[in-house]
């Protein structure tokens, strides 16, 4: 970041086209939270650490539902999810909003700092419902920018997700008004329960104004709770909590305040992890070398899980079940990373890159709907 | 033990075939050492590893040529490289035969026994078969109905 300015211009959506554009950018930024999440969890060594494991991994998996709603309501007001578009994965480290100023999220191991970094994710700043000017360098990956572009980014990305909200009921009251809907996606684009289990929170269609709240308050409530309240509405502690009790060193019960869990101590031990080098990038490992190739390996089937939620976000959603087999492939090929030495780094371990851009527009089936043959090739 | 962790993963790969990003990667490397450094009498690991780091350099066949007649041959490192292989590819310590531990000494850790739960998963012979740990590694719902998935050339 090299300077920052603050507007008083309110941040509203105002057309349909926008309102797609805001919830590709959802999309996007729900995605970006899982590699550190997943960097994190699988930095931590076999057998230790059996809280904080249990804890990374519930929140990652809730992302991936998020990220799916955020899909669903994409679908709904007749948009069209792309996840090869280039940039969609940012490249780390990726820049969120912290009110006025910003914080950098990496790709690292499991750490205090990790840790407090994860916090700031969950949590956003209540803001002042206006937008505020940054610049950065033209390479960096920014979330929680305005879709308008000119160094305008939202306060915080609370106020990011309000302005959905507010877009969402603002534009299907003028379409009703005039006998319309802004839900004219088809219903057989949504993801559904049936293709999709996780931990916590329901995966449900959005075709309303009822179901894209509900999906909203959902993506924000698992993160960050409601008010000054540690659970959500569907009795989940949120994710802020979920971390906080890491730090804190004791899970949190039901009845007790936010910043002081008073349930079973719980102990996490910082040093039973792979240090890994923060944000390594394939040029940091030498070329042609057996890690080099595991690296590589990495991010082309990463590319190719994108490329099949792809399908399933765009009418395909069976393909769904072909996709989840290849993310616990590409869990095996990034703990292989991470337990690998970094030459050259003082003893630092590698991680995954993902350095996704180039590898996802390769051949990439984002235009005509993929045939059934093209899951197959890809599953086996 | 870190140089005898360089020399442990170079004649890990003679021993059982996968390269050292696959070994590194199962993170059994380390525990490993440790345990055979348990188990054996003193100087055996030391001694096994010394004979490893003596492999004349060349091609990996003539190498191994040499570690068949120097390593797997010797009656004393020979059982204990056999065993290192059952322990990569099944996460598991075999007892070492009658005579070996008549000759070389005995310990009350050199019993069969899985090392660990993440050794049983880290096994080799998952990977070696196209499968997965029944019960440990969970691959997805249905996932039973592809193929195996992992091909790393």
């Amino acid at each position: 970041m090299t300077s920052s300015t603050i507007t008083t211009i309110p941040a509203k959506i105002t057309t349909l086209s926008e309102l797609q554009d805001y919830l590709h950018l959802a999309m996007q930024l729900e995605h970006a939270t899982i590699p550190p999440y997943l960097t994190a969890l699988y930095s931590i060594k076999p057998g230790t650490n059996a809280d904080a494991v249990h804890v990374l991994r519930v929140v990652a998996v809730e992302e991936m539902l998020h990220l799916t709603l955020a899909a669903n309501l994409l679908n709904a007001v007749g948009g069209t999810p792309d996840l090869t578009r280039e940039g969609f994965v940012p490249t780390y480290p990726a820049y969120l909003p912290d009110g006025e100023d910003d914080f950098q999220v990496h790709i690292a191991g499991f750490s205090p700092s990790a840790l407090e970094t994860f916090l700031k994710i969950e949590r956003p700043r209540s803001g002042p419902g206006r937008l505020v000017y940054r610049s950065y360098a033209p390479d960096a990956s920014v979330l929680g920018a305005h879709p308008g572009g000119g160094g305008a980014h939202f306060y915080s990305i609370g106020e990011f997700y309000a302005a959905i909200e507010d877009g969402i009921k603002t534009l299907e009251e003028e379409a009703q008004a005039q006998g319309k809907t802004i839900f004219t996606g088809d219903h057989a684009r949504q993801v559904t329960s049936e293709y999709y289990y996780s931990g916590g929170g329901k995966l449900f269609p959005v075709t309303d104004l009822s179901s894209a709240c509900k999906a909203i308050n959902l993506i924000m409530e698992q993160g960050e709770g409601i008010e000054a309240e540690i659970y959500d509405n569907e009795n989940e502690l949120a994710h802020y909590y979920r971390f906080d009790q890491l730090l804190k060193g004791r899970y949190y019960q039901k009845g007790d305040k936010p910043g002081n869990p008073t349930g079973p101590e719980l102990s996490v031990d910082w040093d039973a992890c792979y240090k890994v080098k923060e944000d390594v990038k394939l040029a940091d490992m030498p070329v042609g070398t057996e890690l080099y190739v595991a690296a590589q390996a990495f991010n082309e089937t990463y590319a190719k899980f994108l490329r099949m939620l792809n399908r399933a976000f765009n009418g395909e959603p069976e393909t769904l079940f072909g996709a989840v087999p290849r993310m616990f492939e590409f869990r095996n090929l990034m703990t292989e990373l991470i337990r690998n030495p970094l030459p050259g780094s003082n003893g630092l371990y590698a991680a995954p890159t993902y350095e996704i851009a180039g590898v996802a527009r390769n051949d990439a089936p984002t235009a005509a709907p993929a045939a059934v043959g093209a899951v197959k090739e890809v599953v086996a | 033990m870190n140089g005898q962790l360089e020399s442990f993963i170079g004649l890990s790969i003679l021993l059982t075939g996968f390269d050292a990003v696959r070994l590194r990667g199962s993170g059994m490397a380390e525990p490993y050492l440790k345990a055979i450094g348990a188990v054996l009498p003193p100087d055996v690991v030391g001694d096994l590893l010394s004979a490893y780091e003596q492999l004349p350099p060349g091609s990996e066949r003539e190498r191994e040529r040499v570690l068949e007649s120097e390593i797997l041959g010797d009656p004393r490192l020979g059982p204990v490289a056999r065993n290192l292989i059952v322990l990569w590819y099944c996460g598991s310590w075999t007892q070492l035969p009658p005579a070996w531990r008549a000759a070389f000494g005995e310990s009350p850790l050199d019993t069969n026994r899985v090392i660990s739960g993440a050794a049983y998963q880290a096994g080799l012979q998952w990977e070696a078969a196209g499968g997965h740990p029944p019960g440990a590694n969970p691959q997805g719902y249905g996932a039973w109905a592809s193929g195996p998935q992992r091909s790393r050339e």
